[in-house]
């Protein structure tokens, strides 16, 4: 974006601003005080100025997800949940200090009958310019300085963090690419790095800027890899800092497709599950409770059989058996 | 005259408010719609500081013409001994 482009940005951000303002003279007028309620802002894909997510329509991101910036997600890729996060936004309003505490307990958290919560929506704040600029305080997070490029079928689960840095050690900003078919465990940090194509990162590791893993390469639960390592193809890296452990066998290469396979299955399941209405939910949760199991000798012994409605059936293609073919 | 006045008020208006945001540490541009009010109202104050200062200095000019007309009349009154 240039600088026209980024000016015409700002003074979009005037007349809106001016606009919510109106707005809120015009609840105010009316005595209806709801744009108060302070609700998350939260955003799953959010740009900072031009630099708008691409993400693939076949991909599943979790609500709770955030995908911010320069960020590109291939075809049947998942990402997956934020369990829960929790930020402090300090504001210096006029003339005293305002502490907007703001909790997010964001969705999908899987509640107990099997259904996702929808994401909460965003309202009005009332001082929307009290909070900071969304913009800045994400400036940190995510593709704002580099890009991010994630392949097809690649799944990074619940509460990882890619990201790539203003500034390192080595002084070069590195782009995060990761290829096709990567499983990345929990928990784990990839900082400007580079995986290939069927690699496995797992729960709770560190790669550290510069870190190449190639195909078939395996990073152990745990690991801390340091600067610009190299990890060859079939091997498993883990410690800290990363040392080479074993070779990988066969049947632990096939096994990372085979996840990877799994996964993309289960997004799509749990995409399903999102994209349900309210209505829909309020519907299962009360069909659940009617169709709650039972012992079965307990029916029996009544001579009530029970149907599981369909509505209640989950998709079955997470079984590997059972998954349609990846073309 | 008036135009050159209502942009240098326009102006001042809107660095005030600027200003005013900056000292509280917020971004320069909170609350657009209090930067047009401010743009007015400086308008409105270079006009009529203009126009003030106009009309007093008519009024001194007046002023002393009155004091030079009585300074001459002093004077020739003087001048006659």
């Amino acid at each position: 974006m240039g600088t026209l482009g980024k000016a015409i940005y700002t003074v979009g951000f005037w007349i809106r601003e001016t606009g919510q303002a109106l707005d809120r003279l015009g609840c105010r007028l009316q005595g209806n005080y709801y744009f108060q309620e302070q609700l998350s802002r939260h955003r799953t894909l959010m740009n900072v100025f031009d630099k708008a997510p691409i993400v693939d329509k076949d991909a599943f991101v979790a609500p709770s997800a955030s995908v911010i910036g320069d960020v590109q997600v291939g075809r049947s890729s998942s990402i997956w949940k934020m369990k829960l996060r929790m930020f402090v936004w300090y504001s210096v309003s006029s003339m005293q200090q305002m502490l907007f505490g703001i909790l997010i307990i964001n969705c999908t958290s899987c509640l107990k009958d099997g259904t996702f919560l929808q994401s909460i929506s965003i309202m009005a704040f009332e001082n929307t310019s009290d909070v900071p600029n969304t913009a800045d305080v994400w400036k940190q997070l995510c593709g704002d300085v580099n890009s991010i490029s994630i392949g097809s079928g690649t799944n990074i689960q619940d509460n990882s963090l890619v990201h790539v840095a203003k500034s390192n050690l080595s002084g070069k900003v590195l782009p995060m690419i990761i290829g096709s078919n990567v499983t990345v465990g929990h928990s784990a940090v990839l900082h400007g790095c580079t995986v290939e194509d069927e690699a496995f990162v797992g729960m709770g590791a560190t790669l550290l800027d510069g870190v190449y893993v190639e195909k078939h390469a395996m990073v152990a639960a745990g690991a801390l890899v340091r600067q610009n390592t190299r990890i060859p193809c079939g091997e498993v890296w883990g410690g800290n800092p990363a040392k080479f452990l074993r070779k990988l066998t066969e049947e632990e290469m096939t096994f990372i497709s085979q996840s990877a396979l799994n996964y993309t299955n289960l997004a799509q399941v749990h995409a399903a599950e999102n994209a349900k209405s309210f209505d829909e939910i309020e519907l299962e949760t009360m069909l659940r409770k009617k169709f709650a199991r039972r012992d079965e000798e307990y029916d029996s012994m009544l001579g009530v059989v029970r149907e599981t409605p369909p509505e209640l059936i989950l998709p079955d293609n997470i079984i590997p058996d059972k998954a349609p073919k990846a073309a | 005259m008036a135009v050159s006045a209502t942009v240098i008020g326009a102006l001042l208006g809107l660095g005030t408010q600027m200003y005013s945001n900056a000292l509280r540490k917020l971004p320069y541009m909170r609350h657009p719609w209090e930067h047009l009010l401010g743009m007015g109202l400086g308008a409105v104050f270079v006009n009529q500081l203009v126009n003030w200062d106009a009309q007093l200095q008519r009024d001194l000019d007046n002023m002393l013409e009155k004091a030079k007309a009585a300074n001459e009349r002093r004077y020739f009154e003087f001048s006659i001994f």
